[in-house]
């Protein structure tokens, strides 16, 4: 699924975020991407889906070289691929109804349908009460899985979060969690970056660690990174 | 590693069975994806009215001044070309011309301008055109009847001061030494002057017109800018969830045109107002009055002009913002 070698990236004027990065993750796997504040977590998450173009080396996702592809492939990729961010990015102006549909929006699928799925998804998820509710009006651990359904809507291949519980509390955090595992057990490869080891223990997953923009660790569960 | 029994237990939402019924729904034709760019364009509209409402006024100010300047220039012209009354070229006729002279040159002079027309003003007429020009002082012309001194002539009106010129070049080679003839003349002076306020004003008007389109130009992808500066977050997530480029800009072109058109009726609702204003104050101006006997609003031609200007100002200067802010995201 993602295919890094050698990949840097600086920001001008000469601030390095990534060094000589190579990674591997395959399809359907759940990946942490671990390390203190400014060791590179997001800037990888970014050249994963196309907002950043890598400095040096090769980016693949998905089988598409990132270097290579113009706006429109990008688009196409991100079609793919779900993001997640900590301060969620929900549109104030649209109910939780219309920014979990929005995902189908942009794709064109008819407001019947999209809001259709929209309301499946969030009688799932516990929110339908919420539906018509503004994301402002909402708790954080709530707008978070509004954030996660706008993602999951369109039946991604992947997932990338970026600190997706880092402004949650322990229970929310399980049920963003829950959302994210039960999305990689249908089969989406989820990537998650974050600082938080207690989530990274619990969960058990492949981690990778990062440490000013190297990868000084690559772990195939949480036990060996304890170790 | 913690063992499966100690892991906490794990709600499912069901997520593979909520995909299974959304693969059918997710037909996507041609004609849904305009629908719902026209949709977004009519969203973007209703919600923010305070943005929009700015757009179309800077709009409406920056057309009003264009199309004020239209009526102006339009107005201008036509006083200008009323002076056309100069563009005339007079052979004039000895006494002793026959009317077969009159027929023999009149076919001629018609053959150097071919569609022009030639008019026959006999001795009488010539005087009875003098005395109206006279107006009040006409009595000074009293007893002339019966020892008329205006000569009759053959008038050919130009349409424009270089042909004019040229008409008089060739009727005055040809006929001034016929027996026939007394004399040709045309205002030359008059013919010169009127050349030169039309190129001024033509001039005038073609760099000002394109001034005034830079500017509003200018000024309205700016306002759109400003506005867009509302829909940042809106963008950054259609380009999030994967829209398209083009799918992304469309909404807001169409929502420029929209503004554009709508600028430019209110700016020509304006321009109508000030033109009835400036009627009924030319009606009460003698001096301007005599220069400007009738004034004519702007010509179907000049309106649509207008609102094509508001309309493409509109379009592109949507597009060049939200481009730009889409290079800069």
């Amino acid at each position: 699924m993602i295919h890094l070698h050698g990949v840097s990236k600086t920001y001008p004027p000469d601030q390095t975020a990534l060094r000589g990065v190579d990674l591997k993750v395959q399809v359907g796997e759940f990946i942490f991407v671990a390390g203190a504040s400014g060791a590179g977590k997001s800037s990888l998450l970014k050249l994963l889906f196309g907002a950043e173009k890598s400095s040096a080396g090769e980016v693949i996702v998905g089988g598409r070289n990132m270097a290579a592809i113009g706006t429109d492939g990008v688009a196409e990729l991100r079609r793919d691929v779900g993001v997640v961010f900590q301060d969620y990015k929900l549109l104030p102006r649209r109910t939780v109804l219309e920014n979990v549909a929005y995902g189908l929006e942009v794709m064109g699928v008819s407001q019947r349908e999209r809001n259709r799925l929209a309301l499946l998804l969030l009688h799932a998820m516990g929110l339908n009460d919420r539906a018509d509710a503004y994301p402002m009006t909402l708790s954080g651990g709530e707008q978070q899985r509004v954030a996660i359904a706008r993602a999951l809507i369109r039946k991604p291949r992947m997932i990338l979060a970026d600190e997706p519980t880092g402004n949650l509390d322990q229970e929310m955090s399980k049920r963003v969690f829950d959302l994210l595992l039960e999305a990689n057990a249908a089969g989406v490869t989820v990537v998650v970056a974050t600082h938080n080891l207690s989530v990274i223990e619990q969960l058990n997953k492949r981690t990778v660690v990062l440490d000013r923009g190297k990868i000084i660790g690559d772990f195939s569960h949480a036990g060996r990174l304890r170790q | 590693m913690i063992p499966a029994s100690q892991q906490p237990e794990r709600h499912s939402i069901g997520l593979a069975k909520i995909w299974g019924e959304g693969e059918a729904g997710h037909r996507v034709s041609l004609l849904s994806i305009c629908r719902h760019i026209v949709r977004r364009a009519f969203g973007n509209l209703r919600r923010s009215p305070i943005t929009v409402a700015l757009s179309v006024v800077t709009i409406s100010i920056a057309l009003f001044l264009l199309s004020a300047f239209l009526l102006v220039l339009h107005n201008c012209s036509r006083a200008v070309s009323r002076e056309g009354g100069e563009l005339m070229v007079m052979v004039f006729l000895k006494d002793s011309a026959k009317p077969g002279d009159v027929e023999r040159l009149s076919a001629a002079m018609g053959k150097l301008m071919p569609g022009g027309k030639v008019a026959y003003t006999d001795k009488a007429r010539a005087l009875k055109n003098f005395r109206s020009l006279l107006g009040d002082d006409a009595a000074m012309l009293e007893g002339l009847e019966q020892d008329n001194p205006l000569p009759a002539s053959l008038d050919m009106q130009a349409v424009s001061p270089e042909q004019a010129e040229a008409l008089f070049e060739e009727v005055s080679q040809r006929f001034r030494g016929d027996s026939a003839v007394e004399s040709v003349r045309y205002s030359r002076g008059g013919a010169q002057q009127l050349k030169k306020i039309l190129l001024v004003v033509r001039g005038a008007g073609a760099v000002g017109i394109v001034f005034l389109l830079l500017i509003t130009g200018f000024i309205i992808a700016n306002t759109i800018r400003l506005a867009l500066y509302g829909h940042r977050m809106e963008i950054e997530i259609m380009q999030l969830v994967g829209a398209r480029r083009a799918a992304i800009i469309a909404p807001y072109v169409i929502e420029g045109l929209l503004q554009g058109v709508l600028g430019a009726l209110i700016a020509l609702g304006f321009t109508f107002v000030i033109f009835l204003a400036l009627q009924g104050f030319l009606a009460q101006a003698d001096a301007l009055a005599a220069i400007f006997p009738s004034v004519e609003f702007l010509a179907a031609s000049q309106l649509a002009f207008i609102v094509a200007a508001g309309a493409v100002v509109g379009m592109a200067g949507s597009f060049l913002a939200v481009r730009r802010y889409l290079s800069e995201g």
